[in-house]
């Protein structure tokens, strides 16, 4: 990502973490939340590379505003040639909603900051978009959870728009950019525990020495550290194949089970490191482990994207399978 | 704070051409009777008729200075003949550590005579190299070694035994790594040198060691009194340590350290592809994953390499990674096959499967045990 960005942002977020609202209007003042919308020209401010460099850049400091889901809905809207309205914003597959007369009657249960969202795009199985303006009521869903979901309630409220979807758009390429934001926000979750664990282990003393002086806790550490390496190379080579029919299947499909398969390995071994300090809620661990553990089952988990991926692998017989692995070799001349 | 660097590479269209010659090349190979794919073909298979024709494609120190027989191609175009040569099970094993670190060593620390004398040998698919590192008593602990180099009036009296050294006695030369002065106090590291050891000298002798699998791959070589000439040392007296830190690096960056188990997957893919239900798909699902995201990272390192640099981190940990997951392919490939009756499996897989099985062990310790992989990390991230 363009690295002016990427220190912007890590500014904003390390000078705003703790206070969600003035962390959402840097990130407005700065064009960081409106990056990824649609000008009047066709183009973006940002690229979608740089977008997901500030989901993985956002879960990293454990930012509990609705900065990922914006930056995603936002771009999806400018593929739909749309612009997305001001302020923040979702996008959800949608298969129930009908509209009544002109106007929407819906419940949309738990969405994930829902009670912040100022519009809603829904995608509906017909290829069409309704983008809703925020609901007229909704309700905070009880949880544990950091990032907050609430009920959205509409009630004979007019669309914004009704938008025609280009035909790749559906809700197998919905869910699969869904998957790709939880897999960028899994790589920057997993490396910010990552370090956050080695520096713990480098300061708390047992037995007279440093926690990192002890094997057993140095080769958690190289695990995690292989598995959070492996998983941001899929996510690289994922975001690289990002265009403008959205995510590519294998690749994409690929990144999500590789972070979510990690995610259990280094959410565990992070909590072993840090002994009973690192369970508790005021130390900073847990609201990286929490969305650690609920990220990678959430858009399908790693079982579920290897099985797609293992049917597809399977379909496309076994002489294929190097070409899906090496890429697909030229016709040669001579 | 990324702490690990694996940059993006993007396939040439130079790359996927090599690539197809190559198969075409393994494909006529194997029609003709020229090899049978085996599992840990970088080892278990050693042909020198075949290295010979490798190096007449041109496949042998292509990254080389032309000088010395090379055509300096970038180290992406060698990973691709390297990972295609691997995929197919072909018997690379006779030039394999001569191409992949001993080559490459020479031409960073050897004389212009070492060059001329070695590197276009090795070009040809004629000279293959062994490895003297390991000892009886030094194995993780390799500043341990005691095998001894002397000063005398033409050059060096070598003393001692290496152990495990993988095709020494099919090699022609192997390097050495030897004392040549005593540690000092603690510091092991010093008085330490590399020797360009011809095989054929006398007062060395090679005795096979049998492996579990049933091959002789491996050696003890026992020196005895060895006159050495002047210029058999390799780079600079006492700079050994250094020298063989650099020299695995080279040995722990390539895909083999996860690709000796694919003709396996691709075998059982043929096999099973009409009985896969949900657990099977994701097992192999998973095993895609893990091969991509792999691949990826030792993409990187060829670019690092091609860059100079020397990731010595990043190749511990796609050995350690790449180790792990050939272990999760024979596990996941058990359980695949378990979907057929034992009488319907194709010919020939299952002795695939029980050799790759019996090499197992061996994955995790030669170029250094999951262990010392761990320790090189850990130091990279400042916890040691
Ligand atoms: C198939 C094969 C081919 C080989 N080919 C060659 C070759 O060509 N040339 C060559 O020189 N050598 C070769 N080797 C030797 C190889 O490099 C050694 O086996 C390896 O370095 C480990 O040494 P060791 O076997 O003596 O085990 P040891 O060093 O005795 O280790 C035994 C166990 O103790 C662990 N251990 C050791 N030290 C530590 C530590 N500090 N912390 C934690 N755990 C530790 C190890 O990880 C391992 O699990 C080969 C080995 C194999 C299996």
């Amino acid at each position: 990502m363009d690295s002016l960005i990427e220190q912007t942002a890590e500014r904003i977020v390390a000078d705003h973490r703790e206070h969600p609202r003035a962390l959402w209007k840097a990130l407005i003042d700065n064009g960081l939340a409106g990056g990824l919308t649609r000008r009047a020209d066709g183009s973006t401010d940002l690229s979608i590379v740089d977008g997901f460099g500030l989901m993985r850049i956002a879960a990293a400091a454990a930012t509990a505003v609705p900065f990922s889901q914006t930056l995603l809905a936002s771009w999806v809207l400018g593929l739909c040639d749309t612009s997305a309205p001001e302020g923040a914003g979702s996008i959800l597959p949608s298969a129930t909603l009908r509209l009544q007369g002109n106007t929407v009657d819906a419940t949309f249960a738990a969405v994930e900051f829902g009670a912040e969202l100022h519009w809603l795009a829904c995608l509906q199985d017909n290829g069409e978009l309704l983008l809703l303006p925020a609901p007229s009521s909704s309700s905070r869903v009880e949880s544990i959870h950091d990032d907050p979901s609430a009920d959205m309630i509409y009630q004979s409220v007019d669309p914004l728009a009704q938008v025609k979807v280009p035909p790749w758009l559906n809700r197998d390429t919905l869910q699969l950019l869904h998957a790709l934001m939880r897999s960028a926000q899994l790589c920057g979750a997993m490396e910010s525990a990552l370090d956050l664990t080695v520096d713990f282990a480098a300061q708390r003393e047992q037995f007279g020495r440093s926690l990192s002086k002890f094997q057993a806790i140095q080769h958690m550490l190289s695990e995690m550290a292989g598995e959070v390496s492996a998983s941001i190379a899929a996510l690289d080579a994922a975001i690289e194949q990002v265009g403008g029919s959205g995510a590519e299947f294998l690749s994409a499909a690929s990144a999500k089970a590789r972070a979510s398969e990690a995610a259990g390995i280094v959410g565990a071994h992070a909590h072993q490191v840090h002994g009973a300090i690192g369970y508790t809620q005021e130390y900073a661990l847990a609201r990286l482990s929490r969305r650690l553990w609920r990220w990678r089952d959430d858009s399908g988990d790693e079982t579920y994207w290897a099985a797609q991926i293992g049917r597809s692998i399977v379909a496309a017989g076994s002489p294929a399978f190097s070409e899906l692995v090496f890429g697909k070799t030229p016709a040669l001349k001579n | 704070m990324q702490r690990f660097h694996f940059p993006a590479v993007e396939a040439s269209q130079a790359e996927l051409e090599i690539r197809a010659r190559v198969r075409e090349f393994l494909q006529r190979e194997r029609e003709t009777g020229g090899f049978v794919p085996r599992a840990d073909c970088w080892v278990s298979a050693p042909d020198a008729q075949f290295s010979r024709k490798v190096g007449e494609m041109g496949w042998l120190g292509m990254t080389w200075p032309t000088q010395y027989g090379g055509q300096q191609q970038s180290p992406l175009m060698r990973l691709a003949v390297t990972e295609e040569l691997l995929a197919a099970g072909a018997p690379v094993a006779a030039h394999w550590v001569a191409d992949r670190q001993s080559g490459p060593h020479i031409l960073k620390y050897g004389t212009e005579q070492q060059k001329y004398n070695i590197l276009p040998k090795i070009v040809a698919g004629e000279c293959f190299f062994a490895i003297g590192m390991s000892e009886p008593q030094a194995g993780s602990d390799l500043a341990a070694v005691t095998t001894k180099a002397e000063k005398t009036a033409t050059g060096w009296r070598l003393n001692g035994r290496k152990i495990w050294s993988t095709g020494a006695h099919i090699s022609s030369y192997m390097i050495v790594l030897a004392r040549t002065s005593p540690a000092e106090g603690r510091n092991r590291h010093v008085g330490l040198s590399q020797f360009l050891v011809d095989l054929s000298l006398p007062g060395i002798s090679i005795s096979g060691i049998e492996d579990m699998a049933g091959g002789r791959h491996f050696n003890e070589t026992l020196f005895e009194d060895v006159e050495l000439t002047d210029d058999s040392l390799l780079g600079e007296e006492g700079r050994g340590w250094a020298q063989v830190m650099g020299e695995l690096a080279m040995e722990r960056s390539g895909p083999e350290r996860f690709l000796t188990t694919f003709v396996l997957i691709e075998q059982t893919i043929a096999a099973i592809r009409h009985q896969v239900d949900f657990q099977s798909a994701a097992l192999l699902g998973r095993l895609y994953v893990h091969l991509v995201s792999l691949r990826r990272m030792s993409r990187g390192i060829a670019r690092l390499l091609e860059q100079g640099e020397s990731p010595e981190t990043e190749a511990a940990l796609v050995k350690q990674l790449g180790n792990q997951f050939e272990k999760d392919v024979l596990s996941h490939l058990r359980k695949l096959m378990a979907a057929l009756p034992p009488d319907e499996w194709p010919n020939g897989l299952r002795a695939l499967l029980e050799a790759a099985i019996l090499r197992q062990p061996s994955a995790t310790l030669r170029g250094g045990t999951t262990e010392i992989m761990r320790g090189i990390i850990a130091r990279q991230l400042g916890v040691r």
